[in-house]
């Protein structure tokens, strides 16, 4: 399955996860109007919710994308989540 | 270190945001004083955030039939169309140790001299969370930051007499049927310098340079032949090719 999610955060950006799943989820593309530094970490991000169960918890995620090494600006990591899960639908 | 204001050349879409990571890093080896650059442009052209999908932002079809220049930039944030003579657009190159560390807070601090600046020719403009210039009738323009170890990038692109139609047939905010994402973006509306004061882009630019000049005594500066011809050797390289602008 693919699918994709679009969360408008209040007061700040636009985050559009898209991904690929079957028991796991694989082939995420995060793009939007969001700031990134350093803006290479997107690969990381992505990477860092690939190979998460299709049941994943919210905090599970939140865990794993706070664990990259990334300044996420205008989103915040439960953001991020919030769009994944939506995208799991 | 004297600051410097950098005030001339004409180049296409692709060398300008090279530009903006060749000064970035040589202010980053210490090879560029801190500048102020102004851009000039030779045609339309879109600069697309940096991780922005190509085919969500932009009217395909539409930009391929006018030839019109789409190009991913270095800094994140939103596509912006743009066009020779009718957008304002600065570059901030600065040593990260001038910059405050919170970001948020950096993006208020880089806004405010141009926003004095802008209020001294009549127009009534403010900072607004995080990265635009407000006007009470819309959004007059917008910044946006990147960080190397050593340099802080901030640069604003600002409207001051946008052809709306047009943006609006370039940008996909423009089409009818609207997603969530297009709402959002319509609702935040554009408004223009020329709907609101009387003073040429030249008075604008005039105005911008001398409250930078006295804020920071700043000097006239230059390009040098080597960073242009680096910048034109990236353009070839990056930022004229659909690896890089069609990325995403």
């Amino acid at each position: 399955m693919h699918n994709s999610a679009t969360v408008n955060v209040p007061d700040g950006k636009l985050l559009e996860v898209g991904l690929s799943y079957d028991d796991r989820i694989t082939d995420v593309r995060l793009t939007g109007d969001f700031f990134l530094e350093p803006p290479e970490s997107r690969a990381a991000l992505e990477a860092a919710i690939e190979g998460q169960p299709v049941d994943v918890a919210h905090e599970t995620l939140v865990e794993a994308i706070e664990a990259v090494d990334a300044r996420l600006i205008g989103f915040d990591a439960g953001h991020l989540a919030d769009a994944t899960l939506e995208a799991l639908e | 270190m004297t600051a410097r204001i950098i005030d001339a050349g004409t180049y296409s879409e692709p060398v300008q945001q090279a530009l903006e990571g060749v000064l970035t890093d040589r202010l980053d080896a210490g090879e560029l004083d801190p500048s102020l650059r102004f851009w000039y442009r030779d045609s339309p052209a879109v600069a697309l955030g940096r991780f922005q999908a190509y085919a969500d932002e932009v009217a395909v079809d539409y930009v391929a039939e006018h030839d019109i220049d789409v190009v991913r930039r270095l800094t994140g944030g939103g596509a912006m169309y743009v066009e020779p003579g009718a957008v304002i657009t600065y570059s901030l190159y600065l040593p990260q140790d001038e910059v405050s560390a919170d970001i948020e807070a950096s993006y208020a601090e880089l806004d405010q001299w141009a926003i004095d600046a802008l209020q001294s020719v009549g127009l009534d403009v403010s900072h607004e969370p995080l990265n635009d210039i407000s006007h009470p009738e819309g959004k007059i323009g917008g910044s946006a930051q990147l960080r190397t170890d050593n340099a802080v990038l901030h640069h604003t692109t600002m409207s001051y007499d946008l052809d709306i139609p047009e943006m609006l047939r370039v940008l996909r905010i423009g089409e009818e049927k609207v997603s969530d994402k297009a709402i959002k973006s319509a609702e935040k509306r554009v408004a223009r310098m020329t709907d609101h004061i009387e003073a040429s882009r030249a008075d604008v630019i005039d105005a911008l340079t001398s409250t930078f000049a006295d804020r920071f005594d700043a000097e006239p500066g230059e390009l040098s032949a080597e960073a242009v011809e680096e910048a034109r050797q990236r353009a070839a390289d990056r930022f004229g090719t659909d690896a890089w602008n069609r990325q995403l």
